[in-house]
């Protein structure tokens, strides 16, 4: 019975089901060894009638987390933190490559291919939903 | 009125054709350049300290991109996508005219000990080199490219501002066109081959 629970605990936590707040396709691509700073991709759907804002991301795993997106502007890509990235109300948010993504620096702990790594989203009205996010997966 | 119904059937059909055929559609993933322009000397290497200079472009074709290793998600993306790109010329093109795909970090700092390995993660075949940042500079010139270190964060991690694009340098040592993101493996292979049979028949000319 605990072998199923568990089970159906581990199901469960990869869909990131929290009320109104489905986070799904959660994935780390592959980087070489001596690659030390990750992107986490996923996409957070708000089935809610309000909108939600990810304020933050917590990774264990990592020295820092920062919710950043890419941009390409006259031909130079940079970086710029997003402090508040705001799902509309019935909208989902796909963070994908050369977009919006979490960057994940310094793992803290070993970490290899087909991992599942924890990230903890946070949102501004105090909810926070924990997703697993796949290591080593290309989408 | 059955006239002006013609026409204006006409323009559309015209119009629609020239959206379809025009240069400008087919080559979304790349520019040739107008005038190709020579690469200077410069020399960089790899962490076993082989070099790779403006010699090592002659009788090839060349794809150069400058990134850094702690570049999250556009770098990698790159890469990824490079290493599909040129599988997809590799069956458009003679073997020997399959491009050599060079990752240039301008973050030697980082760099210097793992940029090698970096590279070859992506593809085997792809080198990774760095250098002193002058010699960056040469190529960074010459390919009319741009970096910018960012100032570090509380952490010590700092960004580094780059170009985008991927100089494309022929077999003449000449940067002949640039590709733009987001390097569709198929449109962009097509690019390539197109610029390897407009320089095959330049030079029987």
């Amino acid at each position: 019975m605990k072998i199923l629970l568990a089970g159906l605990l581990a199901f469960y936590s990869s869909l990131a089901d929290a009320g109104d707040l489905f986070i799904r396709d959660a994935y780390i691509p592959p980087l070489p060894p001596v690659g030390k700073v990750y992107a986490a991709y996923m996409i957070i759907s708000n089935k809610s009638e309000r909108a939600r804002t990810l304020v933050g991301v917590r990774a264990a795993a990592f020295t820092m987390a920062h919710v950043h997106e890419s941009k390409i502007i006259d031909g130079v890509a940079s970086m710029q933190s997003v402090k508040a990235l705001e799902v509309p109300a019935g909208k989902s948010i796909a963070m994908m490559p050369g977009r919006i993504h979490v960057m994940l620096i310094k793992p803290t702990v070993d970490i290899a291919a087909h991992d599942t790594v924890i990230l903890e989203l946070m949102f501004a009205d105090g909810e926070v939903v924990s997703v697993n996010a796949e290591l080593g997966k290309i989408n | 009125m059955k006239s002006i119904t013609k026409q204006v059937v006409r323009s559309v059909v015209a119009i629609t054709f020239y959206l379809l055929t025009s240069p400008l559609n087919a080559q979304v993933q790349g520019v040739e350049l107008d005038k190709p322009e020579l690469i200077p000397s410069f020399t960089l290497s790899d962490k076993e300290g082989t070099t790779f200079t403006d010699h090592d472009l002659k009788n090839q074709w060349t794809l150069l991109m400058f990134g850094f290793n702690s570049c999250p998600d556009v770098c990698p993306f790159t890469l990824g996508n490079l290493e599909a790109a040129v599988a997809e010329t590799a069956v458009r093109v003679h073997p020997d005219s399959v491009p050599k795909v060079v990752y240039i970090s301008v973050d030697p700092g980082r760099d210097r000990d793992v940029v090698s390995d970096y590279a070859k993660f992506f593809h085997p075949d792809f080198l990774g080199v760095t250098g002193e940042q002058e010699q960056i500079d040469v190529l960074i010139k010459a390919t009319d490219s741009f970096y910018r270190f960012m100032p570090a964060d509380d952490n010590g991690y700092y960004e580094v501002q780059h170009s985008s694009s991927v100089s494309v340098v022929g077999p003449d040592g000449m940067l002949r066109a640039k590709l733009q993101p987001p390097f569709d493996p198929g449109k962009t292979a097509e690019f390539l081959a197109r610029q390897q049979i407009k320089f095959r028949r330049k030079s029987i000319q």
